[in-house]
């Protein structure tokens, strides 16, 4: 009953952001079939959720839910490497 | 920024600092502040930030990358620093940039530190700061892989900081006490200025230095400086040769404690002066301490003595047994004795302590029996530095010094402690044994008595219940001062008076 919750923190106005969060989007929908929820953050506007998450560097992506949190750094290209490192996809076939 | 403008020092407040730093920390500017673990980098940094709140209202920013800012709150809280009431009233703002709990973050392709930047920034707005610390840098490097990211963006939160015109604060760590800077070599990019923090192993005790390196376009004291940190002040730091000989200094006669001696003295000790008592074990250098006080409480003066080789019960059984009642004094608030053992700190912390109980006892004499019992258990530069320490802030207390000095031979001879602080004190009195027939006797001489006549002789001392006596000079004995005490006939030294008479 994995719900899964995503924050990720940006810098806006920057490029590369909007493909950014269409990348991440498409992944989670393909591979997250019981659903899933990206919350975007503008560091610009939003200086008080650093602290309370955190934050020291962007694009960072939280994994809130389910615990344990884990977070990413980088801009995420790698799609497949976010995926693996969050346990969403499994690690070459060595589980289900 | 207009830089042709001299660079203003911004006081820290750490004491003693800012008499090597010649104000302070260059205002408006980044210090690095660089040492091995366990060399205080902390403290200093959050010392930085507390005094310039208590002290100059200034409000100042945390930025930590190592510890959790409830650590940094948890382990200040040993120096008083109210950092959780400052945090309330906007004085005192923490950055935590911690590595948080849990899994080590996950590094996927290209970042930059903009969201720490944002934070800083954010925190030094909201409280007006005008102090920054940032503790400590290699961390942040450690929480990265990619260095040349995180250098990037650490030039860039300098130069921020800059442009706000924050007196900022950045510690680093090294490697080893004497060698490259820093690591990650951050002074290459974050600092005009440099402070090194020391912690070495001397003599199988550990001392503390601060040195300055570099502060760029302005003035400092150059070379390492003992510092120490204790509980109610945090560093503080000893500025040995930035102490300036500025001391007034008066014609006031203060007694001795002895009407002879007195005499001798040509009408006593002067008020604000260094008074030096050396001699082999048992000529009475305590006993002339002992009198000394004894004359100063008489007086209604407040006296004080630091006994470093005898126990309080012992000091005053001896006190009674010459006719001074310590215990009476000490009742009415005339004398405090403080003993200590020599071993049990270093001896920054020994100067530090007395110090402060000379600033809250408030004393016109001191005592301080012996100086050799403290040379001893420390190295001989740590010990210089001491005295000179010492002597100086009696000095500018204004007060009357007494120091006993051990000499290691029984007959002549000079202590080492002699050779360190002669030159320092106005006042030399030497006991000496003196062998004649077949007999032991005590012998005193006044050798020095700076700004006043005084008598040469070499006079015989004696003590009874009553305290010490002086008697008649030894006339019939030569060689005294050398150890080698030699009896002359009274008609060879007629001779010599003849010879050196004054023609008239």
């Amino acid at each position: 009953m994995s719900s899964y919750r995503f924050k990720l923190f940006i810098k806006g106005g920057q490029e590369g952001n909007q493909n950014l969060v269409q990348r991440l989007n498409q992944g989670f929908s393909t591979h997250l079939t019981s659903g899933f929820e990206l919350e975007v953050v503008d560091i610009d506007l939003h200086p008080e959720e650093l602290e309370k998450n955190h934050v020291l560097a962007v694009p960072m992506l939280i994994k809130c839910e389910p615990q344990p949190l884990r977070r990413l750094i980088g801009d995420f290209t790698n799609i497949q490497k976010i995926l693996i490192s969050i346990g969403i996809m499994p690690e070459q076939k060595s589980n289900g | 920024m207009n830089e042709t403008i001299a660079i203003q020092k911004n006081p820290t407040g750490i004491n003693g600092f800012d008499l090597i730093a010649a104000g302070g920390l260059p205002e408006g500017r980044t210090t690095l502040v660089c040492g091995t673990a366990g060399s205080a980098k902390t403290v200093f940094a959050a010392q930085f930030l507390a005094e310039g709140i208590k002290k100059f209202n200034q409000p100042g920013v945390f930025v930590t990358f190592e510890e959790s800012a409830e650590d940094i709150r948890r382990n200040m809280q040993a120096f008083g620093w109210p950092i959780t009431t400052w945090e309330k009233e906007g004085k005192w703002i923490f950055v935590d940039a911690s590595p948080p709990p849990g899994e080590p973050m996950v590094v996927v392709g290209e970042f930059d530190l903009g969201a720490l930047m944002l934070r800083i920034d954010h925190a030094l707005n909201r409280i007006q700061a005008r102090r920054a610390a940032l503790d400590s840098l290699g961390a942040i490097f450690t929480q990265f892989t990619d260095s040349t990211i995180v250098r990037r963006d650490l030039f860039r939160i300098s130069n921020h900081l800059r442009t706000k015109s924050m007196t900022t604060v950045m510690t680093c760590e090294r490697v080893e006490e004497y060698g490259e800077i820093a690591r990650y070599s951050v002074e290459e990019f974050v600092a005009d200025n440099v402070i090194i923090l020391r912690n070495v192993l001397e003599q199988e005790k550990r001392r503390r230095t601060i040195e300055i390196l570099k502060f760029r376009g302005t003035n400092h004291q150059k070379g390492e400086y003992p510092f120490t940190i204790t509980p109610e002040q945090g560093i503080e730091v000893i500025p040995l040769a930035a102490i300036e000989l500025k001391q007034k200094s008066s014609n006031f006669r203060i007694n001795s404690g002895s009407a002879e001696l007195d005499r001798m003295c040509g009408g006593g000790f002067f008020r604000d002066s260094i008074i030096l008592i050396s001699g082999a074990t048992g000529t009475g250098k305590t006993l002339l301490a002992t009198e000394f006080l004894g004359g100063g409480a008489a007086a209604g003066e407040r006296c004080l003595l630091f006994a470093f080789e005898e126990s309080r019960e012992q000091l005053f059984r001896n006190s009674n047994g010459w006719g001074v009642d310590f215990a009476d004094y000490e009742n009415r608030g005339l004398l405090k004795v403080v003993c200590t053992y020599p071993e049990v700190a270093g001896m920054e912390d020994h100067l530090i302590s007395m110090k402060r109980v000379m600033e809250e006892y408030k004393p016109q004499r001191v005592a301080v029996d012996s100086l050799s019992a403290l040379e001893r258990v420390t190295s001989v530069r740590n010990f210089r530095e001491f005295v000179i320490g010492l002597t100086s802030f009696i000095k500018h207390q204004e007060i009357a010094g007494l120091f006993t000095a051990t000499t290691p031979t029984l007959l002549g001879g000079a202590s080492v402690t002699e050779a360190h602080i002669s030159t320092i004190t106005d006042s030399i009195i030497l006991l000496r044994y003196v062998e004649m027939f077949g007999e032991m006797r005590r012998g005193l001489t006044v050798l020095k008595m700076r700004g006043s006549m005084h008598d040469k002789d070499i006079r015989e001392f004696t003590i009874d219940s009553k305290g010490m006596h002086l008697g008649k000079p030894f006339r019939q004995v030569t060689g005294i001062l050398s150890g080698h005490p030699r009896h002359s006939p009274a008609s060879e030294i007629e001779t010599l008076g003849e010879l050196f008479k004054e023609e008239e």
